[in-house]
C-alpha cells in the first residue's frame, strides 16, 4: 500500500469542506448594511464615499484599463469594466460590508464600509 | 531528452493551452473572482503522472506565458503564476504518496494551493485585505473543481492505457 490510505484523505477533505462552509456561513453572518464606500485601486486608497450621494467614479490608466464605479439609491456597483472576465460587473449591486466588488485583473477593489 | 519526449511535451503544451484558452471565453453562472473550473490542470496533472515533476513545471510555465498573453490578458499572468506554481508544487509533493485512483484527491489539494495562492497575490496586488472574505468560498469551489479535474484526469488515464495496449 502506498502512503495513506482514501479513508484518511476523505477524512482531510471533508474537514477542509467544513471548515470552508462554516467561513461562508461567517462571512454572511458578519454583512450588514454600510455606510460609506472605500476604494482602492493599483495599492493605493482613492477615496471614501458616502453611499447615501449618487455618483460616478472612473478610474482609466494609460494601457487602456477602465472601470466605471457607480453609487446610486444607496447602492454601489460596478457599472462598466475592461477586463475580460466581468465577474465585478455581474456581481450586481451592493450596500452591505464584507462583500467587496473585485475586480482582479485591473487590481480595483470597492468595499462598503460603516459610515465612519 | 530525445525528440519523442520533446514531441509528446510540444503536444501536452499546445492542448493545455487550447483548454486554457476555451475556457477563458467560458463565463460561469456564479460572480466570484479568481473562481474557474481551470480544465487545463488536467494537462498538469497528466504531466506529473506520466512524465515527472520537472516536465510538468515547464508546460505549466509555457502554457501561462504564452496563454495569457494570447489571450490579452498580461495583468493575470501574475495571478496564473502564483496560483499554477503553488498547485503544481502541492501535487509534486502528494504524488509520490498518491496511487492512480487518488489522483482527484492530489487535484482537490492542488486545487485549494491555487486558490490560496492567487488570493495572496490579490492581498498583495490591491492594497487591500478585503478580498480574504472571498478565502472560505475560495477553498470550498478548491474542493469542488479539483474532484472534477482530478476526476477527468483518470477518465483521460484510463483511456490512454487502453490507446497504448497495440
Amino acid at each position: 500500500m502506498k502512503g495513506k490510505s482514501t479513508k484518511v484523505w476523505l477524512v482531510i477533505i471533508a474537514l477542509l469542506l467544513v471548515a470552508g462552509i462554516a467561513g461562508m456561513v461567517f462571512v454572511r453572518s458578519a454583512r450588514e448594511e454600510g455606510g460609506q464606500v472605500l476604494i482602492t485601486w493599483n495599492n493605493e486608497i482613492q477615496g471614501t464615499y458616502p453611499l447615501g450621494e449618487d455618483r460616478t467614479l472612473v478610474y482609466e490608466s494609460e494601457n487602456g484599463q477602465r472601470n466605471v464605479v457607480t453609487i446610486q439609491d444607496g447602492m454601489v456597483f460596478m457599472e462598466e469594466a475592461s477586463c475580460p472576465d466581468q465577474i465585478c460587473v455581474r456581481k450586481g449591486p451592493t450596500n452591505q460590508t464584507a462583500d467587496p466588488i473585485v475586480c482582479l485583473p485591473n487590481s480595483l477593489v470597492v468595499e462598503v464600509q460603516a459610515a465612519g | 531528452m530525445n525528440v519523442k519526449k520533446l514531441t509528446y511535451m510540444a503536444m501536452l503544451t499546445a492542448i493545455s493551452m487550447i483548454v486554457f484558452l476555451i475556457e477563458a471565453q467560458i463565463p460561469l453562472p456564479f460572480a466570484v473572482p479568481g473562481v474557474k473550473l481551470g480544465i487545463a490542470n488536467v494537462i498538469t496533472l497528466y504531466a506529473i503522472w506520466t512524465l515527472g515533476w520537472k516536465e510538468a513545471g515547464a508546460i505549466l510555465i509555457i502554457r501561462i506565458f504564452l496563454g495569457n498573453v494570447i489571450a490579452g490578458n498580461v495583468m493575470a499572468m501574475a495571478y496564473s503564476l502564483a496560483g499554477g506554481l503553488l498547485c503544481w508544487v502541492i501535487m509534486s509533493l502528494l504524488k509520490p504518496i498518491m496511487k492512480r485512483s487518488q489522483i482527484w484527491i492530489m487535484s482537490i489539494l492542488g486545487a485549494i494551493g491555487h486558490n490560496a495562492g492567487q488570493l495572496a497575490v490579490a492581498i498583495a496586488i490591491s492594497g487591500t485585505a478585503a478580498m480574504a472574505w472571498y478565502a472560505p468560498v475560495l477553498l470550498v469551489a478548491g474542493v469542488i473543481t479539483g474532484a472534477f479535474t482530478g476526476y477527468l484526469t483518470q477518465i483521460l488515464l484510463s483511456h490512454m492505457d487502453k490507446l497504448k495496449t497495440n
